[in-house]
């Protein structure tokens, strides 16, 4: 009995979430918006949630499930890049250099930024606290 | 029969992956990185077409909607995060896009590249599908943008950990943020794989936000 709950558990989760896909792909085909389904479906999903229009326990079991598959849903996109391999190899180096310098860039700084506001938030209110 | 030996091979494949990470000596690894390699290999010696492959494995790529909308659970139950270190997060979002596409731009002036290239290399933090929107919409190669939005995803997710261990981060909410803004879902994935569901959340809403604003200065700028 446990088990076929469980099955309906997950059932009724990827009924939910393919609905929110299926619903988002129409909206964003008919307004032409430059936002993707998936993320639209996301933002929808997480609003829904928040605002117990959908269950947490309904969905639970599922996005678990979805979220631990997630790294290996990537490999067919991964191997793709064989096929435009021509398009990069005329301008191998300056893309590579783009691609290493932006990404360590964009990690050094953002990480860098938002760890020492916090800190500083901190240390502030810690003042705060030692005035009064 | 089924035409899903591509789906098969693929998940026999990355389960190889999870279990070479864990040998001593192989812990350095990212399964869908190994995994990919491997097919890639074994596509290139058995002569095997990559659309053929592609179609028996296309089950896979259509879950990756679901995939990003079940991100929500995480975003949802830990949405307390956003309010409790407002200023922190929304600079760390303007520092993201912002040092994402300058440097972008430079480095495109200083290698004197083309201005299609350095247009096809602009969204190249954002995720994949908002990604190919703005190069089409900025005059860029969509096919070139997609290929080098998974080679920075790739660069974030097996390099993103360490890179900012080496300059001691630590706090969960600062690499979180950093990994998303850098290097999108495929980074937003690393976390996952690390079991840190606090980053998974501030990659979320890095990758969502930050996606967002990109697109808004790209289509307005150029």
């Amino acid at each position: 009995m446990d088990m076929f709950s469980r099955i309906i558990k997950y059932i009724t989760g990827f009924i939910i979430i393919f609905l929110i896909q299926y619903i988002c792909n129409w909206l964003v085909k008919s307004f032409n918006l430059i936002l993707p389904a998936p993320i639209l479906g996301l933002i929808v999903f997480t609003f829904l949630l928040q605002t117990n229009v959908i269950k947490k326990e309904w969905v639970k079991d599922i996005c678990k499930f979805l979220l631990k598959i997630m790294p290996m849903l990537f490999v067919p996109l991964l191997v793709g890049i064989v096929v435009y391999y021509s398009v990069i190899e005329k301008n191998l180096i300056p893309i590579l250099v783009n691609v290493i310098l932006t990404a360590t860039l964009t990690l050094f700084i953002t990480a860098l930024i938002v760890d020492n506001i916090i800190k500083f938030i901190r240390l502030q209110k810690i003042r705060k606290f030692h005035n009064d | 029969m089924i035409n899903i030996w591509g789906l098969i091979y693929t998940v026999l494949l990355y389960e190889f992956a999870l279990w070479l990470k864990k040998q001593p000596h192989f812990n350095f690894i990212n399964p869908n990185v190994t995994a990919g390699l491997i097919l890639i290999l074994i596509l290139y010696f058995f002569k095997i077409d990559y659309t053929k492959y592609n179609e028996s494995a296309c089950f896979l790529t259509l879950l990756l909607g679901p995939a990003t909308i079940a991100l929500g659970y995480p975003l949802a139950e830990n949405i307390d995060l956003l309010t409790k270190n407002k200023r922190a997060i929304y600079s760390g979002f303007l520092a993201g896009t912002v040092t994402a596409l300058l440097t972008c731009y430079f480095l495109g002036k200083i290698f004197h590249s083309d201005w299609q290239l350095i247009v096809s290399l602009m969204p190249k933090s954002v995720t994949t599908p908002i990604a190919i929107e703005i190069s089409k919409a900025i005059g860029g190669i969509p096919e070139l943008t997609a290929c080098i939005v998974a080679l920075t995803g790739i660069y974030g997710a097996v390099f993103g950990h360490k890179l900012l261990k080496l300059i001691r981060i630590k706090s969960d909410i600062s690499i979180g943020l950093a990994i998303g803004a850098a290097s999108h879902v495929l980074g937003t994935s690393s976390c996952i794989e690390r079991n840190k569901p606090k980053q998974v959340v501030m990659a979320t809403l890095a990758l969502i936000i930050i996606g967002i604003v990109t697109s808004l200065i790209c289509i307005l700028l150029f």
